[in-house]
């Protein structure tokens, strides 16, 4: 039950996407969900649908976790079917919808799968790069980003302790209906943040002890490069996002669109 | 209450890249009424195996008897709160067993959360307390600034407390100065011969648990390598020091004095018994 959770879930195996530059990653996510967000045409809908394959297929990662990641968002699903019922929209315009959070939640859980929080965080810093140019401290932000990402994992193993301890006296977490699972779970709030408090002052004082600090110049260690299939990847969606400006700003998308509605879908 | 393994297997992470097997086709009992030992090297199987005997972890194959509950994987636990009340479970670290702001509020939680009369709580929490020889002032206290000794007797506190058949304590000395080991040994000693309690220690200070031990069961690599009482497994020096499994010192001495005199030496397993039979003989 509190195992879903999207962040912070590396999978070290070894992959052409685990050797993809974290910059790269990220700049694809960026556009991807750019595209995504912007686009109402189906089959620029159906080029990413085959780019997210393709990269979810070469990521290596048992396909079993991306199903579990869907199956996570199905409260989200259920919420956004049910409104737009409620309001009257064209059933198609729904489908779409449900297509595109599945299609965003199994690109960034391709990100987060396949690369380390702090590789996440490189990227970041190099995704917001351009506005050191405005005075923005970007390497401190990044650095605020890694606190909070590292945090997680803490925030779950805390969690799981817990909730170990107290399934070990007596509360059964798994089989005991919605009520018993909602009095366990209050049961669980209050320690979980009383104790994560406590925890993140030992971490505070074990950084301070090491000279992490927020004012320290720090250096980067990198083990990945920007190699050909960087470029190549991140062209390819540069080309789909291009793709779609061609055909909706400068009108030329309808007649594919017309072609995939009237005999692919009827 | 007698626990059972038959057949059982677990893994971590099954049917992934990364899958450990932590347990291989175990089969033993772990008789009642009786101190059972569990030794061997780290990340010989121990805390998955204890873990296993109060339905934290289900076997991934082969099924656990705990009394009359039937332990098997993907089947639902009928009354998982029995079981673990049944079973009490002190954590390797007791700071991972501390959630709550006082040692009282600590005690009490299993009980209050399954709703008991409040008067019985604290009759509980007082006799808990007795039990593990410690005054009604640590009541009020934060468990988490007790010295190591204190939080370890509060654990074990805030398992008696639900009056459990079963007490599991995963690596109890570690962390202990002296005297603390000893109250601790004393105290198991009590929880077996005056409330009739089933113990399981896990240990590596198997010099210390030799002492007041009956049954000794030794994992190696996930497998069971030993079963049986503490002299006729421990005396088996040779296979266990391959193996990466200390042999109490008392053992070593006792073996090579049976082996040169042939005399049954087992009985013994103090150094104050061991003394006087020394000077019996000289």
């Amino acid at each position: 039950m509190y195992n879903n959770v999207l962040l912070s879930r590396y999978f070290p195996v070894k992959s052409k996407m685990h050797d993809m530059d974290p910059f790269a990653k990220m700049l694809c996510t960026i556009i991807f969900i750019l595209t995504l967000v912007i686009t109402n045409s189906f089959s620029v809908i159906l080029l990413l649908i085959i780019v997210d394959l393709i990269m979810l297929l070469r990521s290596n990662v048992p396909l079993r976790l991306y199903g579990k990641t869907i199956k996570s968002t199905t409260p989200v699903l259920l919420i956004v079917i049910i409104t737009t019922l409620l309001l009257g929209i064209d059933y198609i315009l729904i489908l779409f919808w449900i297509i595109k959070i599945i299609l965003i939640v199994l690109y960034t859980s391709i990100l987060t799968f396949t690369s380390t929080p702090t590789e996440i965080t490189y990227g970041f810093q190099k995704v917001l790069a351009p506005l050191k140019l405005i005075g923005i401290p970007t390497s401190r932000v990044a650095l605020d980003l890694t606190m909070t990402i590292r945090y997680i994992p803490i925030m779950i193993e805390q969690t799981q302790r817990i909730k170990k301890a107290q399934a070990s006296r007596g509360i059964d977490y798994d089989n005991s209906g919605l009520f018993g699972r909602m009095k366990a779970f209050f049961s669980l709030i209050g320690p979980v943040f009383r104790i994560s408090n406590r925890r993140t002052n030992e971490l505070l004082t074990a950084m301070e002890i090491r000279m992490y600090t927020v004012y320290n110049k720090r250096t980067s260690y990198r083990t990945k490069f920007w190699g050909f299939k960087d470029t190549f990847i991140v062209f390819l969606h540069l080309i789909i996002l291009i793709m779609f400006i061609y055909k909706e700003v400068m009108g030329y998308g309808s007649l594919l669109d017309n072609f995939f509605v009237r005999w692919i879908w009827f | 209450m007698e626990i059972k393994f038959e057949n059982v297997s677990y893994s971590y992470l099954a049917g992934t890249p990364l899958q450990v097997d932590a347990l291989k086709d175990i089969n033993l009992t772990i008789e009642a009424n009786k101190i059972n030992a569990l030794v061997g090297p780290s990340g010989s199987g121990k805390s998955t195996l204890i873990e296993l005997i109060n339905g934290l972890k289900l076997p991934t194959k082969g099924t656990v008897y705990v009394g009359e509950h039937k332990l098997k994987n993907n089947i639902r636990i009928v009354n998982a709160n029995k079981l673990r009340f049944e079973i009490g479970f002190v954590f390797q670290n007791p700071e991972d067993q501390f959630f709550q702001k006082t040692v009282k509020k600590e005690i009490q939680f299993g009980m209050k959360y399954f709703g008991y009369k409040t008067d019985k709580i604290n009759q509980r929490v007082e006799d808990a307390l007795k039990m593990v020889g410690l005054d009604n002032t640590y009541a009020s206290r934060n468990p988490f600034e007790l010295s190591g000794g204190e939080k370890r007797k509060v654990a074990i506190a805030s398992v008696l407390a639900f009056n459990p058949d079963v007490i599991v304590l995963d690596e109890p000395t570690n962390g202990l100065d002296t005297t603390s080991k000893e109250s601790l040994v004393k105290l198991i000693k009590t929880l077996k011969e005056k409330y009739n309690k089933t113990i399981i220690v896990v240990s590596h200070d198997v010099d210390v648990i030799y002492k007041f031990v009956d049954n000794v069961i030794i994992l190696s690599n996930g497998k069971v390598l030993f079963q049986g009482d503490k002299y006729s497994v421990f005396k088996n020096i040779d296979i266990l020091t391959k193996n990466g499994v200390k042999v109490p010192r008392i053992v070593e001495f006792l073996h090579k004095t049976e082996c040169k005199t042939g005399k049954y030496l087992g009985d013994i397993d103090n150094v104050e018994d061991l003394t006087k039979e020394i000077i019996q003989n000289v």
